[in-house]
């Protein structure tokens, strides 16, 4: 018995030891960490409004998170706003439901009248050169301007058919994301 | 053994993926790029330095009983460390190469060198042990990862390499089933090698 | 509704050994025959579960209000040792039979990458929303796959030792090109969802 209180006490401090070595380097890489994501967003939603006051993002008001059992995939969208504070719209962010690993997560700007005004991805989890097909312009141009995803789902389908590559599952995944960002946006923010 | 022959050893005879076929999920896992793969090489040899290096510095305080849970302990400190370095000064490296940093702690080569090499040798010995596998991984996970990235995307390191367009890239070899292709055709040719090789030690006696 | 989604996705198409590559190791050490690949298949179905459970509940409070998800790796692996020790002591005391079968797969659990893969994953930020079920059904559906693919496999491999092939191609690296060509099969099952 004393041998295992023994063991165990040896095992504890190790333990103990790799805590103590942990906590000190989460203390130098947890900032780091927190500005890369950060920067992340910022890029994406730079890339969808670029007249987007880059301050107003560290204002912590303008990100609301979204809690809904009627839009699971919705994560938080984004109150974008130019230098002068204008409204420019909305970024939502959606975790893409079914994409192919289950990681896609997509950026969809809204502009105050409803309209599609650009995607932008935060997380591709996709095979690249296959799901990643979805980043093209040529894929993100069919979103731009719609209010609604119905007409566009032939298109897709036909254009990116590709029963091997799981193409079309992403391209479904990102359609889907779009669509219920704009049923979201036209349910909650439109007349905001 | 001399230490050349120590630091070889992990590269040619007993190359821990080629000859020992250990440690495989991320040789299949992260093998889309060149970038990824020298990405993963690089966190990995340095989490089994370190672990050989701390393994065999403590390896007399260790109770022979709980030696093991003791390695995975080390062996998780030093991977969370890489982890969190990784996150936050390579960041759209580490997202690439995603679950498989965590699992350099279950990676049988790490916990098996801990256990059969650096529990039993010297500090130095240990370190150039590990420097040698580590290598040795790292060189086996570029070649793969080289072919299939020429063949499947037709680029290397991102840099468009086929001349004049001479075939389609085969986009099958980026995806699951390429990695598990390209790994038996491989594992096929060092078969060849080394029957080749055993063949004209035989010849030569 | 997602729950079966979840579950028929997690077994065919993000398939554990086919799309995620975790659990490789064990997966060409243990399938050269069927018997022992149903025993290892049924030792992780057990281990994934209660594992993932118990990493699930200590994640959710204790480690993330207390911003210490930085020990997740550390702890998790403590946790999954713990579980296959324990999972052994108590299958050799109340059922000798199965720990004939299994016992010597054990130990092997520890270091399967499927294991520590599905404890992460279930805490990972985009399943940030799962609950309990959620996670019963992931690990069941992994575990699941996991014990399919290394009984399909193991039943090929038993018709490969039979089969006249190239030297050079005996052994492993036929059991990698046949398990190739298995997951070109179920990348088909990828339009299950679309």
């Amino acid at each position: 018995m004393k041998k295992y209180i023994q063991l165990v006490l040896i095992l504890f401090i190790i333990s103990a030891f790799s805590g103590l070595i942990l906590g000190v380097v989460n203390e130098f890489t947890a900032e780091p960490i927190k500005a890369a994501n950060a920067e992340k967003l910022s890029k994406g939603i730079k890339e969808i409004f670029p007249n987007i006051d880059p301050l107003s993002l560290n204002d912590a008001n303008n990100t609301v998170s979204i809690v809904d059992e009627d839009y699971e995939e919705l994560k938080e969208y984004y109150i974008i706003k130019d230098t002068a504070g204008n409204l420019l719209g909305y970024a939502v962010k959606v975790l893409a439901p079914g994409s192919y690993n289950g990681k896609l997560t997509v950026l969809v700007g809204i502009n105050t009248e409803g309209k599609v005004v650009g995607l932008s991805y935060l997380a591709l989890g996709e095979t690249p050169g296959v799901g990643s097909r979805v980043e093209e312009p040529d894929f993100i141009n069919y979103f731009l301007n719609i209010t609604d995803t119905s007409h566009i789902a032939k298109l897709l389908i036909d254009k990116d058919i590709d029963s091997v590559s799981g193409a079309t599952f992403s391209s479904t995944a990102v359609k889907n994301s779009v669509q219920s960002a704009l049923d979201y946006f036209n349910a909650n923010l439109k007349n905001k | 053994m001399t230490k050349k022959q120590n630091l070889l050893k992990g590269i040619f005879q007993e190359n821990p993926v080629f000859v020992l076929i250990l440690g495989m999920c991320p040789v299949l896992g992260v093998t889309t790029s060149l970038l990824n793969a020298l990405g993963m090489g690089a966190a990995f040899t340095v989490v089994l330095i370190l672990s050989n290096i701390l393994i065999s510095l403590i390896r007399k305080l260790i109770p022979n009983d709980i030696r093991i849970p003791a390695y995975i302990v080390v062996i998780a400190t030093l991977v969370t460390i890489v982890d969190m370095v990784m996150n936050a000064f390579t960041f759209s490296l580490y997202e690439e190469l995603g679950i498989f940093i965590p699992l350099i702690v279950v990676n049988c080569v790490v916990l098996g060198r801990a256990e059969a090499y650096a529990s039993k040798n010297g500090v130095v010995d240990s370190a150039i042990d590990a420097l040698g596998m580590g290598l040795g991984y790292t060189i086996a996970i570029a070649i793969v990862a080289s072919i299939r990235e020429i063949l499947g995307s037709g680029e290397l390191l991102g840099f468009n390499i086929i001349p004049f367009n001479l075939f389609e890239p085969a986009t099958i070899f980026i995806l699951a089933p390429g990695a598990f292709i390209t790994l038996g055709f491989l594992l096929a040719l060092i078969n060849v090698i080394v029957a080749k090789r055993n063949k004209k030690t035989v010849e030569n006696k | 509704m997602n729950l079966i989604i979840l579950g028929i996705s997690s077994i065919l198409i993000q398939n554990v050994i086919l799309s995620q590559f975790l659990g490789i190791c064990s997966y060409i050490g243990v399938s050269k025959k069927s018997q022992s690949a149903i025993g290892m298949g049924l030792a992780v179905i057990f281990v994934i579960l209660t594992s993932s459970l118990l990493t699930f509940t200590i994640d959710k409070f204790i480690l993330y209000p207390n911003d210490l998800i930085y020990m997740r790796t550390i702890v998790y692996i403590l946790v999954i040792s713990g579980v296959v020790q324990f999972v052994e002591m108590f299958i050799k005391k109340a059922a000798p039979l199965i720990y004939k079968m299994l016992g010597i797969y054990l130990p092997l659990i520890t270091t399967n990458c499927a294991v520590l893969g599905v404890a992460l994953t279930v805490v990972a930020p985009e399943n940030k929303n799962w609950g309990y079920p959620e996670v019963i059904v992931y690990s069941l559906g992994i575990s699941i796959g996991y014990t399919l693919i290394i009984y399909v496999f193991s039943t090929m491999r038993e018709r490969l030792e039979n089969s006249d092939i190239p030297e050079a191609f005996k052994g492993t690296p036929i059991a990698f090109i046949t398990t190739g060509i298995m997951a070109i099969a179920f990348m088909g099952f990828a339009g299950l969802l679309g």
